[in-house]
This record gives structure tokens, C-alpha cells and sequence, in this order.
């Protein structure tokens, strides 16, 4: 049984259940990264036009490509070369397209795995992958495994938070899930379209008295519980109640203000931009400033990058509104310090076909479908060596062929960063030692610094 | 903590049968008033423990209530009043009593009330949840012996084709298909109810052994196919249990009848027509997707499922002997090089049950390989459709061509795409009738037989495509592994778990019953009795109970009732510090475990200590929480497992994702938040603070608050301190009353639309936005509003309205005059419009700027210096440009301002986000402090635990 587990079984078992899961602990081996933010960028961002130039596609433009289309959710036709133009950037020249200018100047601080692989050429077992590790079964997610390894560093706030401005990604909570795990690891979600605090996070405020009759109020359990428990041997889980409430009171101070951009000075929020992107990552950075673990950004609700038509507007357009606040979350993080143990993660649950997809008809619809076989996924900060390039796809960006990473792959990385063997990271359940990576996973050593 | 799995697995205990075991001697005879207790004793004499002493009668019934019912006792005035056999003869006979153990078998059951994650197309709530739950809540009351309460779970449509139970029964069949639907794929749905079967009756986890033989324990991966065999031969039925005579759902059902009986004929069509195509893509199973690789798929492509439903046609091993394919069986055994040798004809010709017709056709052909006997195939099938052994494979029972006419559910991706999807919308219209005609209207989704039941493979490493041995369906193997007979086998199933010569099944249930009531089993694993679990803290008790509830005719009451009555229940929960040394984990039962109420008991304690809890029983569920909350026991909550409330997450709920062995009990603080400031709490507490409001005299409302909260009086000191409190909390009311009788200081903000005429620089038609949502001022409850459109504001920006008439308009009223200082930034929220026109108009100075703002183009909106005088308005005006379009325009601009000219050497500050402000007229209501008193009482540790 893993370190992890042993840290939480022995929690719950031996003091009676009462503690509080979400305690500090510390992973099998110092890690480099101490916390994470993940860009979800939901749908499948395409990788040809992104990150994984492809010029043969142009040299192909318009007819089949000479291997075989690849079987995807819908049928493709022939090579359809990326609208937008490569550039190289930074010391270390890796090209990014013109979808993202701003992240590409910032390429030095970022490994791109340009050979990720998945399972599946659907939007649900793949997001389930990229999150919990398994396309179908109830797993929990990899924000909801990091928190129990770490528990977290600010009781005063959920410890795994995931944004999304406007409502749920499909697949809804599941993508943050606990599984197994007890409740509390789930991540907490919060609709970033929102800007007060009370629809942010549940119960956060009270509307119906003031603070100083509610700290009244609270003195007086104090003392209520107080004669409670003279009455009975100590008990730790009648005294982790009475903390609770204790730490209750300050988190509606903490969250609140964790979330008050309006502290933030002005060249900070330009720096992200005011939009509900630039928002939504600066709140991200402050609360990972607090001593959040893991958060996730995700791009909006439902499948915003999935452009099976007219990709060169719609990818431009959402583009347009990440640019600037990721590559400002990468800046702030380094002049604060911060880069060098928060973990960046930025890459949908798959990319996109090379070739273009067709309609009922046969004929084009200047889109891509799914493709699993092959995508590219970056990260940057904590332990990662920047300017790197790992992998490749093939000639065509149709499927990893040079050391191809899979999600497990990508998972045992990320544990591997934040201090644990993924292999040991464990939980007993259903007579068998659960791990995020299931019998899977190894730590990709060409990208850690 | 873990037994290695070393030893030889027949040996494990949990497969030895029970054994009587004799009543342990012990020192202290006067201590045991049921043969438990001795067991119990003995053990702690072993260990030189002694036992707790009885508990108080008023502890014990608190306990034993909530621990019976789920729901506080009744306030007695007599607190000395003995705890007997009557009091427990009470609750046994409590109709509560079912409720309360019928959601503990909910969470063995993974009980949801919805379907998980489903496809628009669908409805994703189920029509029958309730309608299990409330058949199981009646079995427990009724204590309907536990060997045919899971009889009829799994096989109620068998019993009831022999006359064996009532119709109404085909409820409990809700344990099979109540489970997530994986979005459609068969493979996941059938692994979820292996798993809620063999764990949840059983306590062995066979869905290890999906992949491979389990590593532990005696559980190979033919078990698992073996039961995947079973329910893969078993098909959903959805049966209306009473009245059934709704006109607009025999209009829904005749609609989907006639919709899916032409696509069903026209899909026939189209697989009869390709036969030869379907035959060569059945070769090689590899190059078929898995099932739940998704395409979309057009009526002209093959049907993936279709491919793989011949695959599994042809490989059963009775095909061998088939008058039809007993050749192609023959031949495709065949190295392909033997083709042309005429080894294939002679092969042909040896075979004795081919058809005649048959083997003519094959060995008139020139056959070079499988792909000719396919296309042999597809000919003999076209053109001797009516031939009786053909005609027998086309339509008879258990074809490969013909498509069941039976539930959507289990033929769906027989359909291409388009079809489907039509025939699940219909489908959900017959579903959202049931769900309006609700409790008028049962309905059960039962299981029955396939026709023709199917062997499965094993699937090595569960990859479909790497197909193994042929399975036989049969019971497990460390239960005999005889064969199954009849039908699918789910009845003979049933009966080998239901059985009292299964080790598993009475020692599974006592233990999670023992659980139930001690918060640890005897067996800390509760559904897991494999190699590599502890082994039981009282291994013979474990068996003397799992004895007794046989002799009781499976009687889980009787359980119960000896339970409770015995002296181990009865302690106290206060341990020695010898026990906690020894025994830290209080295995050895020295004391009575002290439980935190979970989820339901405590949301049923708040509405029970406020007066309003609705105990009505049965039913469709209502929501938990929120303005519509429904008031009723929290077993009534609606469960949707896609969108669990968090408050149940957070405490501990079991996850309906998931058969759930045993909940956690965690302290954290989401639940302080909870209690401190949900408006569920607070209303309760106003309610509770409501039930004592005729009571003139301060002590007695303290003692009626405590009475109907603790059910029991206040101590001294509880007393003492409940007067100090309010003593300070009404002083502390009486001056707020006073400053609050102040007139407010008006807010300097205000939220309006109105029209920028360009001609007189000036604001037109200013007006406030009538509606406030919690987030931002607009022009109704829906947003878009049907008059005023689109037009909204927000702490930080909002959007603009449909046209230049309805600009946005934030107006700062200057309440002195004062030199100011504006700054802020206009930007847009979203790519792909056109942008906005922004500007500042004073109602005395006209026009101070103009802004456009485009997507990731912000603009500075700033002003270094202006006058104002008090009363001059500043609005900040934001429209969709002239000729601009309205799409995408939702824009953030909060200007802040700040006065140049210091006060008292204070500078004014004003900021429109943070004193963003919904209506002032309707200011929360403020809690009284009685009703804090109450609100107190509802938090604290005494409420929440039970000694």
C-alpha cells in the first residue's frame, strides 16, 4: 500500500475518522512542483495549427494523403493544410502558430510533448481519460488524487478548484470527480462567469446577520460545545467539529478576498486582460498564491474547441481570448517567483484530423474531426525544462510516431513532478490498490529539467 | 492490517460454510444479556478489557432511535424512563424504520435518480428510481425475508412467470437498472452490475477479474464472463405497474411502436441485402471498432454492432453443429492455402448436419478463400429466403438479421446515427409521460431472458478485440460452478446467492448490518470478504449471527431486535483510558463508537427540531435544497448523480456513481459553512425560534428550544450560558435597531438603460432597470428579457441592450461637490463581435468621452481632472456602436473615482465594483436573536453527535 494511502487510511482509521483529510502531507520524495493550474481547453484544440507544424499538408493541400485517413467519430477527405502561419520563437526557436503570439513568446519556459496519445476518438471517454485516468469507469481525477497525496497548504479554501466561465463542460462534474475517494477531494467548481463571491462559492456568505453577531454567535457554540465535551473523554472527532467552524469563519474572509480583483492594481489586470478569460487566470494566480493545489481553467462550457467547420475563424476566435491571459499567467508566476514550483498544463482531450472533415454530401466543411492518435499537450514551470520539443507525430500530424506519450504517460509525469511515485500513489478499494495510472505510466524523462 | 493472500484460497474463511460455533464461557456472567454479548466479553477478557456500563435510558434512546429510524426520539419529560423491549418493539414496528434501512441499502444499490451522463437526445432522469426505492423501503418494513428480497431483485420477472410473486414485485428489479448508462456502451453497463451484484450481495470483487484472473482471490476471468454471459442474455423491460390508461402515453408509446417498427424492418432490410459484407468484416473482429469506439454512422456504411453481432452469432460453439453455418464453422477452421486444393469441398461434403442446400451451394462454388464462402453465403440467403432452415436464421428466434423488438436500451446501436437518435427522442417522450404521471402512473423496468441466450468469451486483457474461450453461464466458481440451465440463468443465479448453503451471503448482510449500527463491521471491509481484508474482529459471532438469521427465516428485524437488546449495544460511549491504550480502534466493541449524524439524519433532525418536517412516506422525489425544497424526510431528496449537491459531497454522501461499501464520516469546514450559512439552516432556525415565540417567560423558550432540538432539557450550564447569550444578543438587536433607524446613506450608484442623442450630446430617456438576480440588474428573470432584450449590468461590466435606445447605462449621483479623478478599462468578454461604443456623459457638462472597445483591444477610460457638483449625475454609457451589431457585446467596465480635493485630509473613494449593489428595497431579512439562539443550537456538537 502506497505512502498516500498509508498517510490517509491511518488518518481516518486511527483517530476515530475525525481529522480533516485535507491536512498537509508530504509526497514520497521532495517535489519540484507544489501546486498545479490546468488549461483545459475543452473539445479538442487542433494540434497542425497550433503547436506541431505540418508543411507537408500544404504540399498535399486539397488532395489524399498517401497513407490511409485514420478511422475517426466522423469521416475526413483529403490533406487540408493549416490556415494559420508558423513562427519561430525564442532561444530555443520552437514554432508556434499565430493562434498564439503571445504563449509563443514565452516558449522558452515550455516543453511541448507533441506525440501525446488517447484511447478514443469521442469527447467523453477522452475527457475522462485526460482527467481520471480511465475513458469509462468512475475514477477519480487527478486534481482529486494530487489533493489526497498533498492535502492542502490553506485550509481557509477548497483545496482543487475547477473554473469554467458559463456552466459545465460535458461530461459535467465528472471531469473533477473524487470516484472512490471521499467527497471532500472532488473538486470544487465554480462558474467564473460569476463575479460575487457568494455565487462562487457555496455558503460563503451570510446575508442574514452581520460578522460581529455571527462571531457571537459562534462564541456562544464555543461554549455549548465546550460543556459538551467535559462531560465525555476526549474524542478527536468532537474537536475537529468545533475546528471546523473555527476555520469556517475565516474562509468567508480568505475567499473573499482571494477573489476581489479589484485589489489587484491596474497594470496586473491589463497584463491579463479584463475579459472573463483575463479574470478567470488572474483569480486562478491568486488563489494558487493562497496555497491552492490544483486548479483548473477550462475554456467554457460544453465543447468550445471542437471546429468540425470553419476553422480558421472559430480557433482564431478562442485563441484570441487565451492568448494573452496564459502567456500573463506565465509572466506573473516568474516575476513572483512562483514559475519555478507551479506546474502549468495547457491541451485539450485530443487533437484534431490533418485531413478535413466532410459532410453528408462529401464535400468539405473547412474543419477537422477528432483525432486521438495524435496531439500535442505543453507544460511549463515546476520541474519542466522549457524549450524543449518531445516526440513527434508523423509527416502529416496524424499519429504519435517518435516516442509516443500516453495519458498515463502525462499522469505519472505529473505526480512525478509534484514528489510521488506514481506507482505508490495508492488507495484500497474493491479488494484492489487503485492508482490514477492503473497498471500503466511512465515518467517522461526528456522534458523535467 | 492486510492478511497476505499467501495461503491456499479454498481455505479462506469466508468460503468455509458457517459452523455453530458454542457460546464463549465467561468470567463475568452477569455482564451478557444476549448470546452476542458473550462473544464480546470473551474477547475483551481475553485482552483484560472490561465493558463500558449501560448507558443512560435517555442516551439509548436517542441512540437506538436515530440508529432505527434515522430520526431523533420524541421529546420525553421523563428522562429516567427505562429504554425496554417495548420501546424497540416500537421502532422495529416504526414505518421510519424502513426508510431509514432502505437508504443504507440504497447506497449497496449505487441508488440514483437520474441515468448519469446522457446524450441530448435523451431523458436523463429514470422513470422507475422511486418506485424501487419505495419497494424497498415496504420489504424492510414488512421484513420480507432477506433471501427473497434478493431473489426478487434479480429475478422477480422469473418468479413472477411461475406465479411466485406479485406483478408490483418487478420493481425491486430497479438493484439491475438503476446503474449509469455509459452512455449506451453494453460492455460498461453490464461490468456495473457484476460489480453491484457480486459486491453487493457477495462481498467479492469479481470486476477485478474483467482483465484477468483476480490476484487474490479465487476469482478467474471466466467468473466474470460467466456473469457477463448471464446478464448480457438478459434485456430490459419497462412495465407499468398499475393503472395504464393515460391517452397521450399510448399516443407516445404507439408513435415510437410504429417508428421503430419501420426502422427496425428497414435496418433488416439493409443487413439482409449486405450479408456478404457483413460476413467478411465479421473474419476478423480486430478490424471491427471496439464498442465503444464512436463513429457516426450513415445508414450506407456498415453497422459496427451489426459486424460484431455476427461475430458473437458465429462463435458460439453450438454453431458447429448448425444445419447453416456448421460449414462455414468447418471452414473458416481451415488454413487459407487448403482453399484451393479442393480440401475445402471435401470438408464440405464429409459434413453430416449441413443442410443439403447448403453444402450444394458451397460446393457448386469456386471457393479461394472465407471471403467467397461469405459471398456464397450472402447469394443462398438472398435467394432461398423462404427455404425453412434459412428462413429459420433470418427471423427465427436469436437471428443475426432480425432486429428484437424489445427495450430501445438493448438494440440502439443497431441503428445508424440518424435513425437512433430519432427513436431515442420518441422513446423519451414516452418516458417523460410516466415521469408527469408520476405516482399515477408506476412504472418498473424489470429484466427478462433473451430468447436465444449467448455464451460470452473471455476477453483477454478485456479487449474486445482479443476474444477468448467460450464461457458457460454458470455459478461462481468458488460456489460450484454448475452450469445454469434455464434461460439466461439470472433465475439459478439468484438461488445460489439466495441460498443458506452460501458462505457469503448471511455473513455479508449481518455485517453490514452490524456496521450500520456499530460504524465498524465485524468485517471492516464490508463488501469485500477476499484474501486480502482483515480478518473478522469476532470471526464465530460473525457466524452465530449469520446462523441465526437463517433459522429466522432470513428475518432482518429479528436481527435487529437482538442487536439492540444486547448489553454490547447498550454501553456507554465513554471509553477507559486502558481501552483506548490497547485498543485504539475499539475492534474489540469496549464502548459504544460515538457516530456523527451522516447527511439524511441530520437534514432530517433540522426539519425535526423546526416542526416542519412532512413525514409523509413514498413516492417521486422532491428537491433537497433551494427556494422549492422540499420538506419531506431527506430519503425523498432527489439523486442525480451527474450533478451531486455539493453539500452532499461534502457531507460524505454515498457516491451513486459507485455500489458504496460504508461512507466516510469527515470534519470539514464546507459543513461548518453549511450549517453557519445556508439558507436551508437559517430557515429552520427561524422556524425553530417561530415554535417558542408564545412563550413569555426567556427560560422557559431556552428550555422548549432545547427540548425541541436536543430532545431533552438544558443542563445548568447550557442554561446559564443560553441566557447570557441572549441577553447580549438582544442588547446587541436594540442598538442596531437604533443606527439602522437612521436614514440610509443612498448609494451613489444607480442602473438604468437609456439612449445616447448624439444631436444634444446629451443622455436621453434614462431609466431603471427594473430587476435584480442575485448578479446583475436586467430587464426581467429571464435574460434576455422579452421587452427590454438584452441590456444588463453587473459588478464589473454587463451588456448592451438590442439597440441605441437601450444602452447600458451606469449613473454615479455626486453626492458633494468635489473634484474627481475617473479611471477604469473598457474591454469585451468574448471574441467575434464588433465591439461597443462607450461613453461619459455628465447631465450638466454633456459629453466628457468617447471609447470603442473591441476584443482584445481594451481601452483606457480615464478623465485626470473634472468639477462636479453635488447632485450631478455621471452616467457611463456603453451601446452596440452606431449600425453595430449586438452578438458577442458583453463588455466589463467598473470606473472607479476618486476625490482630488481631501476632506478633513480624507480623500473619497468610490468604485463601482465593489459597491455594486442589488435593490436596497428588499434588504435580507436580518435573523432575530432568538432566532440566533435557535440557529446555535442547530450547530453544535450536541445535535450533531449521538453518544
Amino acid at each position: 500500500m502506497g505512502m498516500g494511502s498509508v498517510g490517509l487510511e491511518t488518518l481516518l482509521a486511527e483517530q476515530g475518522q475525525g481529522l480533516n483529510p485535507l491536512a498537509w502531507r508530504s509526497p514520497h520524495f521532495p517535489g519540484k512542483a507544489k501546486r498545479v493550474v490546468h488549461f483545459f481547453l475543452n473539445g479538442g484544440p487542433s494540434h497542425v495549427d497550433s503547436f506541431d507544424p505540418k508543411p507537408m499538408l500544404a504540399k498535399f493541400a486539397g488532395q489524399p494523403l498517401p497513407i490511409e485517413n485514420l478511422r475517426t467519430e466522423r469521416k475526413t477527405g483529403a490533406a487540408f493544410p493549416s490556415p494559420f502561419a508558423f513562427q519561430r520563437y525564442g532561444e530555443s526557436g520552437i514554432e508556434v502558430s499565430s493562434l498564439f503570439p503571445k504563449i509563443g513568446e514565452c516558449i522558452d519556459d515550455i516543453a511541448v510533448i507533441r506525440s501525446m496519445q488517447a484511447e478514443l476518438p469521442n469527447h467523453e471517454p477522452s475527457l475522462m481519460l485526460m482527467n481520471c485516468g480511465d475513458a469509462v469507469l468512475s475514477r477519480p481525477s487527478v486534481g482529486s488524487w494530487v489533493t489526497y497525496g498533498l492535502g492542502t497548504e490553506n485550509q481557509n479554501l477548497p483545496a482543487f478548484i475547477s473554473m469554467c466561465p458559463g456552466g459545465y463542460p460535458i461530461k459535467d462534474a465528472q471531469n473533477w470527480q473524487s470516484g472512490f475517494l471521499p467527497g471532500i477531494y472532488q473538486g470544487t467548481f465554480i462558474d467564473s462567469q460569476h463575479t460575487r463571491i457568494e455565487a462562487l462559492i457555496e455558503n460563503i456568505r451570510n446575508r442574514s446577520t452581520t460578522r460581529q453577531k455571527q462571531r457571537a454567535q459562534l462564541d456562544f457554540l464555543t461554549e455549548l460545545n465546550a460543556e459538551h465535551r467535559r462531560d465525555r473523554v476526549s474524542d478527536p472527532q468532537l474537536d475537529a467539529r468545533i475546528q471546523t467552524f473555527e476555520l469556517a469563519y475565516r474562509m468567508q474572509m480568505e475567499a473573499s478576498d482571494a477573489f476581489d480583483l479589484s485589489a489587484e492594481p491596474d497594470h496586473i489586470r491589463d497584463l491579463y486582460g479584463r475579459e472573463t478569460h483575463g479574470r478567470q487566470t488572474l483569480i486562478a494566480r491568486r488563489l494558487l498564491e493562497r496555497g491552492v493545489r490544483y486548479i483548473q481553467l477550462w475554456h467554457g462550457k460544453g465543447q468550445p474547441w471542437d471546429h468540425h467547420e470553419n476553422i480558421a475563424e472559430n480557433h482564431a476566435k478562442l485563441a484570441r481570448e487565451i492568448d494573452q491571459p496564459v502567456a500573463a499567467l506565465l509572466r506573473d508566476l516568474k516575476q513572483r517567483g512562483m514559475l519555478d514550483d507551479t506546474l502549468v498544463i495547457f491541451g485539450g482531450e485530443f487533437g484534431r484530423t490533418p485531413t478535413v472533415e466532410l459532410n453528408n454530401a462529401g464535400s468539405s466543411k473547412n474543419g477537422r474531426d477528432h483525432n486521438p492518435y495524435g496531439f500535442s499537450v505543453w507544460m511549463a514551470g515546476g520541474g519542466i525544462r522549457g524549450g524543449t520539443v518531445y516526440g513527434s507525430t508523423d509527416e502529416f500530424g496524424f499519429q504519435a510516431e517518435k516516442n509516443p506519450v500516453t495519458v498515463h504517460d502525462l499522469h505519472a509525469t505529473i505526480l512525478h513532478l509534484l514528489g510521488f511515485d506514481h506507482e505508490n500513489l495508492t488507495h484500497r478499494y474493491a479488494g484492489r490498490d487503485f492508482r490514477l495510472t492503473d497498471v500503466y505510466g511512465k515518467v517522461i524523462r526528456g522534458i523535467l529539467a | 492490517m492486510s492478511a497476505c493472500g499467501k495461503g491456499d484460497p479454498a481455505e479462506h474463511w469466508a468460503f468455509q460454510p458457517l459452523v455453530e460455533p458454542a457460546i464463549p464461557q465467561v468470567r463475568d456472567a452477569s455482564w451478557p444479556r444476549t448470546p452476542i454479548d458473550a462473544f464480546i466479553l470473551a474477547r475483551l477478557e481475553a485482552q483484560g478489557l472490561h465493558p463500558a456500563p449501560q448507558t443512560d435510558p435517555q442516551t439509548l434512546r436517542r441512540r437506538a432511535a436515530y440508529n432505527l429510524t434515522g430520526l431523533p426520539p420524541a421529546y420525553d419529560p421523563d428522562a429516567t424512563k427505562t429504554f425496554g423491549e417495548a420501546e424497540i418493539e416500537g421502532l422495529l414496528a416504526s414505518p421510519h424504520f424502513g426508510e431509514r434501512w432502505a437508504r443504507h441499502w440504497l447506497d449497496v444499490a449505487r441508488y440514483s435518480d437520474t441515468k448519469g451522463y446522457a446524450y441530448a437526445s435523451e431523458e436523463f432522469t429514470f422513470v422507475h428510481s422511486w418506485v424501487y426505492r419505495d419497494w424497498v423501503v415496504r420489504a424492510f418494513n414488512e421484513d420480507l425475508p432477506y433471501d427473497r428480497f434478493l431473489m426478487l431483485q434479480l429475478a422477480a420477472d422469473r418468479l413472477l412467470a411461475r406465479g411466485e410473486c406479485a406483478p408490483a414485485d418487478l420493481a425491486a428489479m430497479g438493484f439491475l437498472t438503476l446503474g449509469g448508462r455509459f452512455i449506451g456502451v453494453r460492455q460498461d453497463i453490464i461490468d456495473d452490475r457484476i460489480d453491484v451484484v457480486t459486491r453487493g450481495m457477495l462481498g467479492l470483487t469479481v470486476s477485478c477479474a474483467r482483465c484477468h484472473d483476480h490476484k487474490f482471490d479465487p476469482i478467474p476471468a471466466s467468473d466474470y464472463y460467466s456473469l457477463y454471459g448471464i446478464l448480457d442474455s438478459s434485456r430490459e423491460h419497462m412495465v407499468p405497474l398499475g393503472q395504464d390508461d393515460d391517452a397521450e402515453l399510448t399516443k407516445r408509446r404507439a408513435a415510437l411502436e410504429t417508428q421503430f417498427e419501420q426502422a427496425a424492418k428497414e435496418a433488416e432490410a439493409r443487413f439482409l441485402d449486405r450479408i456478404s459484407e457483413y460476413l467478411i468484416a465479421a473474419l476478423d473482429i480486430s478490424k471491427v471498432p471496439k464498442p465503444n469506439f464512436t463513429e457516426i454512422i450513415s445508414k450506407d456504411d456498415l453497422i459496427p454492432e451489426q459486424v460484431r453481432r455476427w461475430y458473437q452469432y458465429l462463435a458460439q460453439s453450438d454453431k458447429a453443429r448448425h444445419p447453416v453455418f456448421g460449414a462455414w464453422h468447418a471452414l473458416a477452421g481451415l488454413p487459407p492455402e487448403t482453399f484451393a486444393d479442393g480440401t475445402a469441398r471435401r470438408l464440405v461434403e464429409s459434413l453430416k448436419n449441413v443442410d443439403p442446400l447448403v453444402s450444394a451451394s458451397l460446393t457448386q462454388a469456386s471457393l479461394v478463400g472465407m471471403e467467397d464462402v461469405a459471398r456464397c453465403y450472402g447469394q443462398l440467403f438472398k435467394n432461398h429466403a423462404s427455404n425453412p432452415v434459412i428462413a429459420e436464421v433470418l427471423s427465427g428466434p436469436g437471428s443475426p438479421i432480425a432486429i428484437p423488438r424489445c427495450h430501445l436500451h438493448d438494440i440502439e446501436w443497431l441503428f445508424d446515427e440518424a435513425t437512433k437518435t430519432g427513436l431515442k427522442g420518441l422513446f423519451a417522450n414516452v418516458e417523460r409521460r410516466i415521469i408527469e404521471l408520476g405516482e399515477s402512473a408506476p412504472h418498473a423496468v424489470a429484466m427478462e431472458d433473451a430468447p436465444v441466450p449467448q455464451n460470452a468469451h473471455i476477453l483477454l486483457r478485456g479487449d474486445y478485440s482479443s476474444q477468448g474461450d467460450e464461457v458457460p453461464r454458470r455459478a461462481l466458481a468458488i460456489l460450484g460452478a454448475a452450469d445454469f440451465k434455464t434461460g439466461s440463468g439470472r433465475l439459478e443465479l439468484a438461488q445460489s446467492i439466495a441460498s443458506r448453503d452460501n458462505p457469503l451471503t448471511a455473513r455479508v448482510i449481518v455485517n453490514r448490518i452490524w456496521q450500520d449500527h456499530f460504524g465498524t463491521g465485524l468485517v471492516d471491509t464490508a463488501s469485500d470478504f477476499g484474501l486480502r481484508t482483515a480478518p473478522p474482529s469476532h470471526p464465530e459471532l460473525l457466524d452465530f449471527l449469520a446462523l441465526r438469521l437463517i433459522e429466522n427465516g432470513w428475518s432482518l428485524k429479528a436481527l435487529h431486535r437482538m442487536i439492540v437488546s444486547s448489553a454490547v449495544y447498550q454501553q456507554s460511549s465513554t471509553p477507559t483510558p486502558e481501552a483506548q491504550r490497547a485498543d485504539p480502534n475499539n475492534r474489540l466493541l469496549s464502548y459504544f463508537p460515538r457516530r456523527r449524524l451522516d447527511f439524511e439524519a441530520m437534514r432530517d433532525s433540522l426539519l425535526a427540531a423546526s416542526g416542519e418536517l412532512d413525514l409523509s412516506i413514498g413516492g417521486q422525489p422532491g428537491l433537497l435544497f433551494g427556494a422549492d425544497a422540499s420538506l419531506r424526510r431527506s430519503l425523498y431528496g432527489r439523486i442525480d448523480r451527474t450533478f451531486l449537491p455539493s453539500t452532499l459531497r461534502n457531507f460524505d454522501f454515498a457516491n451513486p456513481e459507485l455500489h458504496s461499501a460504508r461512507r466516510h464520516e469527515t470534519n470539514v469546514p464546507q459543513q461548518a459553512l453549511f450549517f453557519m450559512n445556508s439558507p436551508f439552516v437559517e430557515s429552520r432556525a427561524i422556524a425553530l425560534a417561530g415554535r417558542v415565540a408564545g412563550e413569555v417567560e426567556p427560560e422557559q423558550r431556552i428550555r422548549s428550544l432545547f427540548q425541541f432540538t436536543l430532545r431533552r432539557e438544558p443542563s445548568r450550564g447550557e442554561l446559564a450560558s443560553s441566557g447570557r447569550f441572549i441577553a447580549a444578543a438582544l442588547a446587541a438587536d436594540a442598538v442596531a435597531a437604533s443606527t439602522e433607524a437612521a436614514p440610509r446613506v443612498p448609494s451613489a450608484w444607480s442602473y438604468g438603460f437609456g439612449e445616447f442623442e448624439e444631436a444634444a450630446g446629451r443622455l436621453a430617456n434614462f431609466t431603471l432597470l427594473p430587476h435584480f438576480d442575485g448578479e446583475a440588474w436586467g430587464g426581467g428573470a429571464q435574460w434576455p428579457d422579452a421587452q427590454l432584450g438584452w441590456v444588463r449590468l453587473t459588478a464589473v461590466g454587463g451588456h448592451v441592450g438590442n439597440d441605441l435606445k437601450h444602452a447600458a447605462v451606469r449613473r454615479w449621483t455626486a453626492p458633494v461637490d468635489a473634484r474627481i479623478r475617473i479611471s477604469g478599462t473598457i474591454g469585451m468578454t468574448a471574441a467575434g463581435g464588433d465591439g461597443v461604443r462607450a461613453l461619459m456623459i455628465s447631465d450638466r457638462r454633456g459629453v466628457l468621452g468617447t471609447w470603442t472597445a473591441e476584443f482584445g483591444n481594451p481601452v483606457a477610460a480615464e478623465l485626470d481632472e473634472i468639477a462636479v457638483s453635488a447632485g450631478e449625475y455621471l452616467d457611463f454609457v456603453v451601446d452596440c456602436r452606431p449600425a453595430g451589431n449586438i452578438s458577442f457585446d458583453q463588455f466589463t467596465w467598473a470606473p472607479a473615482i476618486l476625490q482630488l480635493d481631501e476632506l478633513d485630509g480624507k480623500a473619497a473613494r468610490w468604485n463601482a465594483e465593489r459597491e455594486f449593489a442589488g435593490k436596497p428595497s428588499n434588504p435580507p431579512h436580518q435573523l432575530t436573536a432568538w432566532e440566533r439562539l435557535a440557529h446555535t443550537l442547530l450547530l453544535s456538537n450536541a445535535f450533531m453527535f449521538v453518544d
